[in-house]
């Protein structure tokens, strides 16, 4: 059973992998198009009409993900006082109820955010002509992130520490 | 309503939610069980509070800090601070002050700042014979300059949620920021002469120009950036696209610091704190969407007007407000949840935008270093070993220095107009 678990686990944590350097990528790529957009705009003197619209989008992919991202690794910020003032059994309690209600908000953007993205998926953004399906898909994949993450964190707060 | 989204906010924040999840489902909730509006509302919100062009400014700026810490930079205007200031009683303690005061001009966050000269800071101190909680509480409070000295990712969020130009909020920002800085000095200054026998060793005006020449590039470059916004030659985004190139130029081609195989793990870092701040925004955009809806800032503004007769009167409970909102709640979700609440009173009260922009950015810095949620005292726990409750303590002088600042601030606006209207 243990075994089952740290195999997930594992799993998730390839998952996360991939997704950091997904991360890395995207703010790369918001980088350069802007950097290319006022290198345009100053030096070349004609504007580009899709760098803005592609770094926003990646902007709020690399946030939906970027959250879920964090939460496995502990990094979202939050108000540790329980934690740092209970005793070790109101910590594990924590441990558990944390991912829970994360779980519950996590259902919310998943059910809700795959229902946007159908609804507005034959609308079409204003500059790059790309379906925006692609800009609000990234709640859903960002809400399944936080689900897989908080089942991690489940995981971690009932199996042992590995040595 | 109004009561069931200001309770379970505060009772998912008490158990230790993320404060973007803390958000995002408080207001989820509330419009669940009154059911106010769709629940497509949810990923609306919170995707339109995101998708700004004006936002990716923040991406770019914690880059460009971390860019700087990578090349050599922060280690630069240590040496620079210390011919400055490392020669007076104290002097340590002032170098930590003086350099954050230099690195926030470069970076946007108050918890960059903390990290990127505590690192080279706090154990240079505790070598040196202080106190190892009086230098981290020390550089958390220094720390907190990074908010409040332009580039600001707070000074952004303000502008764009109060509707005013961030060119005149980084401007405003300028003098408050100094002061702090002195004010902090003070302290350390008088705390050292009491317990730090220790003298340190004295600059010659020859070092200071050597030092000053080696850090010429990086001081150069919020020169570059503010002058480049309040010039209105770019815009706050295209300059903090600026400032990434800039730095990576400077720390990978004159310092040759940054080498090509740290890219990848610069460009992830700074991603993912980022997205921390982001997610914040995400979700209070949603959640002020909420307190809009349901009237909140109508029914506070006629309270308040009602019986709060002065001007006076208003400032220091906004003060008292903030201290304690900015002890729970991060600054950017403090912002995006209060200036629609607060400001309209604000502006019938004769109290300039800019002034009162000021006015809560920096109480929210002193929320940077005040448990429980002092980011900037968690980063500079971490550095120097000592126990979150015992910084705690040590903080606490230091809270009351930047809190006689804050009222200073509050009761002259002249500090924060004068700048943004030359």
């Amino acid at each position: 059973m243990i075994r089952a678990l740290f195999a997930i686990n594992r799993a998730i944590a390839g998952l996360n992998w991939v997704v950091g350097w997904l991360l890395a990528a995207l703010l790369l790529v918001m980088t350069v198009f802007i950097a290319w957009q006022v290198f345009a705009r100053y030096v070349m003197g004609s504007p580009l009409f899709f760098s803005e619209e592609i770094a926003r989008f990646s902007m709020v992919w690399m946030t939906m993900l970027g959250m879920g991202y964090a939460f496995r690794h502990g990094s979202l910020i939050s108000v540790d006082i329980l934690a740092e003032f209970g005793g070790i059994t109101l910590r594990r309690l924590l441990a558990v109820a944390i991912p829970l209600i994360a779980v519950v908000f996590a259902l919310v953007l998943l059910v809700w955010g795959i229902d946007i993205t159908e609804r507005v998926a034959r609308q079409t953004a204003p500059s790059t002509r790309i379906s925006m399906g692609w800009l609000y898909a990234a709640v859903p994949a960002g809400a399944a992130l936080i689900f897989v993450n908080a089942l991690g964190l489940l995981i971690d707060s009932v199996t042992p520490k590995r040595a | 309503m109004v009561a069931l989204l200001f309770v379970l906010l505060a009772v998912l924040l008490l158990i230790g939610l993320p404060i973007a999840f803390a958000l995002g489902l408080a207001a989820t909730a509330t419009i669940w069980l009154g059911d106010l509006m769709p629940m497509l509302i949810v990923p609306q919100e919170m995707i339109r509070s995101i998708n700004s062009f004006a936002l990716l400014a923040i991406p770019f700026f914690i880059l460009a800090g971390f860019l700087m810490q990578h090349g050599g930079i922060s280690r630069r205007l240590v040496d620079f601070s210390n011919a400055l200031v490392g020669s007076m009683t104290g002097g340590l303690a002032m170098v930590a002050i003086v350099t954050s005061l230099f690195f926030a001009a470069i970076s946007g966050s108050g918890t960059a700042t903390t990290a990127a000269i505590g690192a080279i800071l706090i154990p240079a101190m505790i070598a040196k014979g202080y106190d190892a909680n009086f230098a981290a509480a020390n550089q958390a409070a220094a720390g907190s300059l990074g908010v409040i000295i332009p580039p600001s990712i707070p000074l952004i969020l303000y502008a764009i949620s109060a509707n005013v130009s961030v060119g005149d909020m980084f401007m405003a920002g300028i003098l408050p920021g100094v002061l702090v800085a002195v004010a902090l000095m003070l302290y350390a200054h008088l705390y050292s002469r009491r317990r730090m026998p220790a003298r340190e060793d004295p600059r010659s005006r020859r070092d200071m120009l050597v030092a000053g020449r080696k850090a010429i590039l990086a001081i150069l470059m919020p020169v570059l950036v503010l002058g480049g916004i309040y010039g209105g030659v770019f815009t706050p985004t295209e300059a903090a696209v600026i400032a990434v190139v800039y730095s990576f130029l400077v720390g990978a081609l004159v310092y040759r610091e940054i080498k090509l195989r740290d890219i990848p793990e610069i460009l992830r870092r700074s991603a993912v704190t980022s997205a921390v701040i982001l997610g914040i925004i995400a979700a209070a955009g949603l959640y002020g969407r909420i307190i809009q809806t349901l009237g909140v800032p109508a029914m506070v503004s006629d309270l308040v007007i009602g019986s709060i007769a002065s001007v006076i009167i208003f400032i220091v409970l906004v003060n008292v407000l903030l201290l304690i909102v900015g002890m729970f709640i991060e600054a950017a979700a403090a912002i995006l949840i209060f200036v629609p609440i607060l400001l309209p009173i604000a502006l019938s009260f004769g109290i300039s935008p800019i002034h009162f922009g000021i006015i809560m950015v920096v109480n929210l810095a002193m929320g940077m270093f005040t448990p429980p949620v002092g980011l900037n005292l968690f980063v500079a726990s971490q550095i120097s070993g000592s126990g979150i409750a015992k910084l705690s303590r040590s903080v606490v002088p230091f809270a009351i220095v930047v809190f006689a600042v804050v009222l200073v601030i509050s009761f002259v606006p002249f500090l924060s107009t004068w700048l943004p209207s030359r």
